[in-house]
């Protein structure tokens, strides 16, 4: 696989959350902000990135009987370095993302790239997969909270300095933030998402 | 594979893991203690509105007296006399333990509210974390009672939409502090819980 192709998959054609359908537990709890949806995204590209470098560089270390528990290894004590990290050098970054760390352990999307790709790919081409993939989760948390945040709270971006605050005659829907917000958001965005898979596929079929 | 040269192999990745955690942990815990009084020292100075650069005494532990968990007197200059105190209250909030930091001044006055810690919803309960909702107690005297809508009675305290239960443990919590203050405090002005 090229290497703009492992990007692109990331991003578009195996988007963790739209496609793959896998980490739903942190996509439908933290997507209530669009500023939560960047924090956890962020938070976890930085350790897929790392642990998707390290297992493809123990893979041939490695048994395939004990791979499971080995990676589980490698990605817990990696998360727990990067939070020890954070809590002594960056305090603040520790305030805002902090809360997602110890999350991000149980992300199945860490252990299924570590499993599906850099056991079986070289170094660079699993940091690329890592940094596809954690796009495509962020993207995909980003834009499934600013939707329910804009519905439910009647803002987006609370908190920084690009908040903006629809004016009160909008209704605030709170089911949007609550629970099933998130399966109805996530259930109209993966449809929308799947129809323009299917338009730019027809559009490609017609050229070749 | 042997079951022996297996199981080595993940001895030794444990063993490398377990190692550079160690390392980690032995180079950052100062720091990382460091940070955490930091922060719960600014959080004590923002508490105390209004009182300039104050001094604080050590930390004194109640026995959960009131359901107040520990309280630091303020003092300022060089005087012995308190000019407020901090009082950190744990409770039960909507979705997990919340704790509060409440700064009140020689008399008894809410001087500011800060939870600190909670587990709460994000976009609904922990909206109560934010100033709109906490700057209501500063300046008043409790017992704060939790409405749903904007009233004259300054003992009422205005709920977080859709967040009520997280809004009357908050405001339990400072409940609790002012309580301790009328309880304790007030009687023992400048003293430490078991000290003459």
């Amino acid at each position: 696989m090229k290497y703009d192709k492992i990007l692109k998959n990331g991003i578009f054609d195996e988007n963790p959350t739209f496609v793959q359908v896998i980490g739903m537990c942190p996509v439908l709890a933290i997507t209530t902000t669009a500023v939560n949806g960047v924090g956890m995204g962020l938070s976890t590209m930085a350790v897929l990135v790392f642990s998707n470098l390290f297992v493809s560089l123990i893979r041939h270390f490695v048994p395939d009987q004990i791979r499971i528990p080995a990676y589980v290894v490698v990605i817990a004590s990696f998360v727990t370095i990067v939070e020890f990290l954070l809590k002594a050098y960056l305090p603040a970054l520790n305030n805002s993302l902090g809360l997602f760390i110890p999350l991000i352990v149980v992300n199945c999307i860490i252990l299924a790239r570590a499993e599906t790709f850099a056991a079986k790919n070289p170094p660079v081409k699993s940091l690329l997969d890592g940094i596809g993939m954690g796009l495509g989760f962020t993207a995909a948390l980003v834009i499934i909270g600013a939707f329910r945040e804009l519905l439910g709270n009647g803002t987006i971006l609370t908190d920084t300095a690009f908040e903006i605050i629809l004016p009160q005659s909008f209704p605030r829907t709170l089911l949007m933030i609550l629970p099933p917000g998130a399966f109805i958001t996530l259930g109209l965005l993966m449809a929308l998402f799947n129809n323009i898979k299917i338009i730019f596929a027809g559009k490609n079929q017609e050229g070749a | 594979m042997g079951i022996v040269k297996t199981g080595f192999r993940l001895f030794i990745i444990t063993l490398t893991a377990a190692a550079a955690l160690g390392a980690v942990n032995y180079i950052t815990e100062p720091m990382i203690d460091e940070n955490v009084r930091e922060a719960r020292e600014a959080a004590m100075e923002e508490v105390l509105t209004g009182i300039d650069d104050p001094g604080f005494s050590k930390e004194f532990t109640t026995g959960n007296r009131y359901g107040v968990v520990s309280y630091y007197i303020a003092t300022k200059g060089s005087s012995p006399n308190p000019v407020g105190y901090v009082v950190y209250v744990d409770r039960q909030g909507d979705q997990g333990g919340i704790t509060v930091c409440v700064g009140l001044d020689a008399g008894g006055v809410i001087l500011g509210v800060k939870l600190v810690s909670h587990e709460e919803t994000p976009g609904l309960g922990a909206n109560a974390a934010r100033p709109a909702f906490l700057s209501q107690f500063t300046g008043r005297e409790g017992p704060f009672n939790v409405v749903k809508t904007r009233s004259a009675n300054p003992r009422d305290i205005v709920a977080v939409t859709a967040a009520t239960n997280t809004s009357r443990a908050v405001s339990g919590a400072v409940n609790d502090a002012w309580v301790f203050y009328h309880e304790y405090l007030s009687w023992n002005p400048g003293k430490g819980v078991g000290e003459p």
